[in-house]
Order: structure tokens, then C-alpha cells, then sequence
């Protein structure tokens, strides 16, 4: 299990005055489930994500792993090594792994027939799912989505949520998902926390009451628009965000 | 889709201003072979700049025979591809280790770059010295500008690898062996491959002086000979040979590495 406790950071601005970039952030995630935080751009999102990832270091806080187990980051533009094919690139770091559990992770982002595919030029979406089936092969405990479908064309952003949520309830991956994007995280997520701007502070948490299983339809359905104009509503009443840094 | 069509469009753009390029280096050849006949054959046909264009011909059929170059450029380009193929070879084996070796140790590879400052002439009569005019100076010389040359782009190639591949390394979580083998090493090679042209045209102008100096079996003995009998004909015939035999050995280089490397030079 993971749990973020008040987790802050802060750097020296200058001498003697330091700016506080993320406060007190506390976050118990629930296996199998899918928590989003939503932040106006330049919140301190990447720097929360690599902090959790353990790819950066808080000022004061903790990050409790009970077990000790991976958690993975897949940054905003997802990587693919290229001068590695698709299985390649999914088995990377890997010292040992069943040759069969790879094939079904293959399966499960789409990527089967592919598998000897070099990513070099391919698309943001095709890149993401090495990234996912790459993540899903080192078992982690949690996945952590940094805002990765901002730059997707509609079609394919579309294409991937319906996949993330899928795997998500299929094979029962935590997933942590940073985005500006309220629409996004409404149809991807079980639980939403809202952060606000200067300092990264979480102002309020929300609880997706959708169906388990979405599809399309999940974006009109009334639910959905209630639970995406609550939000909008929600951050409306912080003066320090500011309206344009946030997505619907 | 759009992509795919800029991807083409800009294949067929490049392929446009190769063929350009080819046609004006064929102009500008034939121009000059064209001013050069005339002007040598025909306006100056003695003089001590250029020699006269059939004289030039005959020398191409006579300097076979007299300084007998095939056994020489084998010399030569033995001391040469052999040194640069081991030092290939042993950077590969220690792709494991020397690119994150040199990452880590920099400060040891930078001071080693002092010794760049020397000058070379300096360089090869001491290892003529060293190795009394023998054939392993030759060998210890070719490898020593081989390795040094490649480590050297191995070094810039490191700083500049991809920091996305950088993230993906560490959040992985992979041993440091893997990270230099199938990051740092697999990154730097394509540009490694690229600087061996620059390396073997270097290559040459060492091993060629190292011969001419200390007088050891090799196209630099012939410049030697030449230079003794004040052959100015043969002079310009050895020149031409050797840019051709670079140029050949070059587009073979390239050839190869389109075929089994995956790259375009």
C-alpha cells in the first residue's frame, strides 16, 4: 500500500527567503484504483509525481511503501527507447521475466502483432502503450500518469482512457493520474483531489460515483457533467486559480 | 497521415539536393580536368606547379611497377583498418563499463586531453624511438589515435544523450551495467560509427607520416622514395591514388554501414 504523508517541498529562492513549491500533501491510495489530482498548469505536478516515483526528494514528509514495490512514472510525453523494438522496450530492465505473462501484457495495450516494431517514428498514442505494457511488466504497485494525453489527438486520447480504465479494473493496477484536464480525470478516475496554485496545496477531494465499466457514453452521460461542473465550481472559488490554466 | 506526408516530402527534398550536389561536384570536377588539360597540355606544358596531364597518365601505369604499391597499401592499410577495427571491438566488450566510466571519471579523461597539445610530429618520432622503426610502433601509434579519438566522441555522445532515455534508466531502476550497455552505449554508437570516416581520413595522414619519417614498408616509403628522387610526376600520381583509395574505402564504409547498421551518411 502507498500513502503520501504531508509531503512538502521547498527550494531557497533566494538567500534567506524560501519558496514553498508543494504543502502538506496527503494522499492514501487505494489498490486497484485510479486517483487523479487535477492542478492548474504549473502546479508542481511533475515535481509531486517524481517525488512519489522516487525520482526527486521532498523537503519533509512521507512517502509509506509498506512493501517496498515499484512505482513507475510514465512522463508527459511518454518514451520509447528507439534503437529498441516493442518487446524490447517492455522487457527493458528486466532480469528475469515469463515470456508468456509479456505476450499477455502485448495483448492487453494492443500492441500484439507489433512486437518487432522499432518506435522511432511512430505516434504519441502507439508510444504510450509501450510505455503502459513496459510499466505492467515490472509489477508495480502504482503507475503514475503525468498528464500524458495532452498532446493526443482527440481519437487516440479517447482511445487510450478507455484503455487505461480497462486495464485498471481488469488487472487491478493503481493508477495515479496528474493532469490539468477535468474531463480526463472524471472519466479515468474513482477518487479526484483538487490542488491549488502557490503554494501546491490539495483543497478539496471529490469521489467519482460512475459506473466501474466506462465507455463513450460515459461522457454524456448527466453524471458525468454533474461531477465535471462540481469540480469547475470548486476551483472557481480559489482566487489563486486561475481559470485559463484549467482544461474542461 | 499528415506527418507520413511530411516524412515523404522531406525524404524526396533530401534526395533532390543530393542529386543536386552530386551534379555540381561533377561540374566543378570536369571544369577543373577540363581548365587543367588545357591549360597544362597545351598553354604551360613545362612548368614546376602542375605536371603536364599525359605525362600524368603515363606515371599512373609506370608507378605500379616501380614503387610497387600494391604490397605498400596493404602495408598501410593494414596499420590502419586493423588498429580501428580492435578498438571497435574492445569498445563494444566494454560497452558495459567504459561509457559509464567515462560519465563518472571525467576529470581523468579531460586531463588525459592535455596531452592533445603535443604536437604530433613530437608524438611519432617518440614512437619511433620507443619502438626502434619497428612495424608495432606503427600498430601502438594507429591504435592509440583510434582509441583516443573514439573515446573522445564517446564522451560528447554521452553528455548529450536524451534526458527522456535518462529517466526512463532511473525509474527503472537499471543496474548500472545495463544503464551504460543499453542506454549510454546504444545511444552514442550510431554518431561513433559516423566519426570513424573522420578518424580513418586522420588515420592515414598519421600512419603515413610515421612511415615517411621512420622510412618502415608503406605508402609513406613511397612519398619517401619520391621525395629522394625528386619524382615530381609520381608525386601528384601517389596523391590521386591515395585520395581514390580513401574515397573507394570510404563509400564501402558507408555502403556497409546502411546495410547492417540501419545508417544513412
Amino acid at each position: 500500500m502507498i500513502k503520501l504523508a504531508n509531503i512538502c517541498k521547498e527550494y531557497e529562492a533566494e538567500l534567506g527567503y524560501k519558496k514553498i513549491l508543494l504543502k502538506n500533501i496527503s494522499i492514501d491510495f487505494k489498490p486497484g484504483k485510479v486517483n487523479s489530482i487535477i492542478a492548474p498548469v504549473n502546479t508542481g505536478k511533475t515535481l509531486l509525481a517524481k517525488i512519489i516515483a522516487g525520482l526527486e526528494s521532498a523537503s519533509s514528509g512521507d512517502i509509506i511503501n509498506s512493501e517496498n514495490e515499484k512505482i513507475i512514472f510514465i512522463p508527459s510525453k511518454p518514451n520509447s527507447i528507439p534503437w529498441f523494438n516493442v518487446k524490447e522496450n517492455i522487457i527493458l530492465g528486466l532480469s528475469n521475466y515469463e515470456p508468456a505473462e509479456i505476450h499477455n501484457i502485448i495483448n492487453l495495450v494492443e500492441l500484439d502483432g507489433y512486437e518487432n516494431h522499432q518506435p522511432k517514428e511512430n505516434s504519441l498514442g502507439f508510444r504510450f502503450r509501450i510505455s503502459l505494457a513496459r510499466s505492467m511488466a515490472h509489477k508495480p504497485v502504482l503507475i503514475i500518469l503525468d498528464n500524458p494525453f495532452n498532446d493526443m489527438d482527440s481519437l487516440t486520447k479517447k482511445e487510450i482512457l478507455l484503455l487505461v480504465r480497462k486495464i485498471n479494473v481488469s488487472e487491478k493496477i493503481s493508477f495515479l493520474f496528474l493532469t490539468d484536464n477535468i474531463s480526463d480525470a472524471v472519466f479515468l478516475s474513482d477518487k479526484i483531489y483538487l490542488m491549488k496554485k502557490n503554494p501546491g496545496e490539495i483543497i478539496n477531494e471529490i469521489d467519482v460515483t460512475l459506473k466501474k465499466y466506462r465507455t463513450e457514453s460515459t461522457f454524456k452521460s448527466k453524471k458525468y457533467i454533474e461531477i465535471t461542473s462540481t469540480i469547475l465550481n470548486e476551483f472557481k472559488k480559489h482566487k489563486s486559480n486561475k481559470l485559463e490554466n484549467i482544461f474542461v | 497521415m499528415d506527418k507520413l506526408f511530411k516524412e515523404n516530402f522531406r525524404t524526396v527534398d533530401m534526395n533532390q539536393q543530393k542529386n543536386y550536389s552530386i551534379k555540381i561536384n561533377l561540374k566543378i570536377i570536369l571544369t577543373f580536368l577540363f581548365t587543367y588539360i588545357i591549360l597544362f597540355e597545351f598553354i604551360l606544358p613545362y612548368n614546376k606547379v602542375l605536371p603536364k596531364p599525359d605525362i600524368l597518365y603515363d606515371s599512373f601505369i609506370h608507378i605500379w611497377k616501380d614503387y610497387n604499391i600494391l604490397i605498400e597499401i596493404a602495408n598501410s592499410a593494414s596499420a590502419i583498418y586493423l588498429p580501428l577495427f580492435v578498438t571497435y571491438v574492445i569498445l563494444s566488450f566494454g560497452s558495459a563499463f567504459i561509457p559509464k566510466f567515462l560519465n563518472n571519471y571525467e576529470i581523468l579523461f579531460k586531463s588525459f586531453r592535455v596531452l592533445s597539445l603535443l604536437p604530433l610530429i613530437f608524438i611519432i618520432i617518440l614512437i619511433g624511438f620507443w619502438f626502434n622503426n619497428s612495424l608495432w610502433g606503427e600498430f601502438v601509434l594507429s591504435f592509440s589515435a583510434a582509441m583516443y579519438f573514439s573515446l573522445k566522441c564517446l564522451y560528447g555522445e554521452i553528455k548529450k544523450v536524451n534526458e527522456e532515455y535518462l529517466l526512463v534508466a532511473q525509474n527503472l531502476k537499471l543496474t548500472p551495467k545495463d544503464f551504460s550497455k543499453q542506454i549510454l552505449w546504444k545511444s552514442a554508437k550510431p554518431n561513433l560509427l559516423k566519426e570513424y570516416i573522420k578518424i580513418n581520413n586522420y588515420l592515414w595522414s598519421v600512419v603515413l607520416v610515421y612511415e615517411f619519417i621512420e622510412n618502415i614498408n608503406g605508402l609513406g616509403i613511397v612519398y619517401h622514395s619520391i621525395y629522394s628522387y625528386k619524382d615530381f610526376v609520381a608525386l601528384f600520381t601517389l596523391a590521386i591514388l591515395n585520395v581514390l583509395l580513401i574515397w573507394i574505402i570510404n563509400f564501402i564504409y558507408k555502403l556497409i554501414l546502411k546495410k547492417f547498421f540501419n545508417q544513412d551518411i
